[in-house]
């Protein structure tokens, strides 16, 4: 499995902008933070490198100002990606053509936050009732 | 040939939770399938951010009925890793001796209800039986059965005694003694073996695709085992093996699992003799610091992940749980499709699902 310096380089080398950072957090993992346009480019590199073990899961959290979207993966040890995008019409790229595992995880942010996965072959409720018809449960109330 | 669909669930025949599983067939044969959740959601994710860190080891106890323990084990990890507190190792011991018991009887409830599934009622009679020695051992160590309120933010609650390490001595010996027939089941009998050997495979490829975890993906040749990888509690400190099988079927989880029995009873043991003396628990803040941690267990299933994101207050910002269950329902949509509806039943029960885990 892969070393940091190496996977420093595949982040580096998949996101040109330079808009990658990558940090050690949430207690001794490694986390990159990418904008939602470089998070297919670099799963796909990292599936590709054979960086990374399995998915655990995607974690979907309303700071207040933005959404935030966590993508858990095990690869040596623990790597989150994290993306962030706005609350109105959030939406961000689906992982599922390239890694069929997000599925049920993605639908899940869908359903708890409102998130639309364009990509996702069936973007449907999760845990919910289908004819569910209030705001998504995680979202922060609006302040008005 | 002519295509219909069997529904099933979501008061479902055989799993004792509901889920609904719709099934076209053609004739014998399974051609779509689809799984739908969410009938036990009770929205714990959005309830713990209204109540306190405290109030919410309660919560965080009951997403699971089977792997209680282990939950609290998570979130309390989560959390004292956060305010920057050691457990004592007392009290460590005393939550991978707890986890392992757990693991216990979660395998052989699971060994009872694929039994059933397939027909074999004495086995589900026999494995059902050995399962109430351990919730008696659990309930004399904690005071209850399912429910064990042993953790506490900090530490443990429950304690040891000497008579008690030689109660559940004594219960772990007649346990050792009564898996052999479990294992020679599995090894020899004809008719188990006609109804699993083949049924359900899951090659490495999907493992890995689907992020499969625990005992279906060790059965299927992948090693990962959270207690190895990311060792918690006391696991640093224990020698743990990891158990697998290469073969994917039903019958190489049974294998699995059976086997991993035995090596729970071996980790219990060590636990129990290399128990240390101390104090239980270390007093932990009511508030905790601002910040965020992911933290990760082996359940009875697999892999269990929380993450707890703190705004330096009483209560939680955001706790995500992530239980082995749900990766294992996404594989079964596409590996039903192909298999006949006999074979439903051993796929099913020997996917050992949690509903309530995956719904929370």
């Amino acid at each position: 499995m892969i070393d940091e310096a190496t996977l420093r380089e595949l982040i580096e080398a998949t996101c040109e902008d330079g808009s990658a950072r990558m940090t050690t957090g949430l207690g001794g993992e490694w986390v990159i933070d990418i904008t939602p346009p470089c998070l297919l480019p670099v799963v796909a590199a990292l599936l590709e490198a054979e960086a990374v073990h399995h998915l655990t899961t995607i974690t979907g959290l309303d700071t207040g100002e933005e959404l935030e979207v966590l993508y858990h993966f095990w690869s040596r040890q623990g790597l989150t990606l994290r993306t962030r995008c706005a609350r109105k019409g959030a939406e961000l790229p689906s992982l599922v053509p390239i890694l069929p595992g997000a599925d049920w995880y993605e639908r899940e942010v869908y359903d708890m936050l409102g998130i639309r996965f364009p990509g996702h072959p069936d973007l449907c409720r999760l845990g919910l009732p289908d004819d569910w018809e209030g705001a998504p449960p995680l979202l922060a109330e609006d302040p008005c | 040939m002519k295509r219909f669909t069997i529904p099933i669930g979501p008061h479902h025949p055989l799993l004792k939770e509901p889920l609904s599983l719709l099934l076209d067939v053609s004739g014998e044969r399974i051609v779509d399938a689809a799984i739908r959740i969410g009938y036990v959601h009770r929205g714990i994710e959005r309830l713990c951010q209204t109540k306190t860190y405290v109030q919410n080891l309660h919560l965080f106890e009951r997403v699971c009925g089977i792997c209680s323990h282990v939950h609290s084990t998570a979130y309390c990890q989560a959390l004292e890793a956060l305010a920057g507190v050691e457990v004592p190792r007392r009290a460590a011991y005393i939550r991978s001796l707890l986890c392992e018991l757990e693991r216990i009887h979660s395998h052989l409830l699971w060994l009872g209800v694929l039994a059933e599934a397939i027909g074999f009622t004495t086995i589900f009679m026999y494995s059902w039986s050995d399962r109430e020695m351990v919730l008696d051992v659990m309930e004399a160590l904690t005071g209850g059965r399912v429910s064990h309120a042993a953790n506490v933010i900090g530490g443990v609650r429950a304690d040891l005694d000497p008579s008690k390490v030689r109660d559940v001595g004594a219960t772990l010996d007649r346990l050792q003694r009564q898996m052999a027939p479990f294992e020679e089941m599995i090894e020899r009998d004809r008719s188990f073996r006609r109804r699993t050997r083949g049924i359900g495979v899951l090659t490495r490829d999907e493992i890995h695709a689907y992020g499969v975890v625990g005992p279906t993906a060790r059965a299927s040749g992948c090693s990962f085992d959270v207690r190895r990888a990311f060792p918690y509690a006391a696991y640093p400190e224990l020698d743990v093996r990891v158990i697998g099988a290469t073969d994917g079927d039903v019958w190489a989880r049974a294998q699995v699992r059976v086997r991993e029995i035995g090596e729970s009873l071996r980790l219990c043991r060590q636990a129990l003799e290399g128990l240390p003396e101390g104090p239980l628990a270390t007093r932990v803040p009511r508030r905790v610091p601002e910040g965020e941690i992911v933290t990760r267990c082996e359940a009875p299933r697999g892999e269990l992940l929380y993450y707890v994101r703190s705004d330096g207050s009483d209560r939680p910002a955001r706790i995500k749980v992530r239980t082995p269950t749900l990766p294992v329902l996404m594989v079964l949509k596409h590996l039903l499709p192909g298999l006949e509806t006999a074979d439903v039943a051993a796929v099913m029960a020997g996917a050992d699902l949690c509903i309530a885990c995956a719904d929370r």
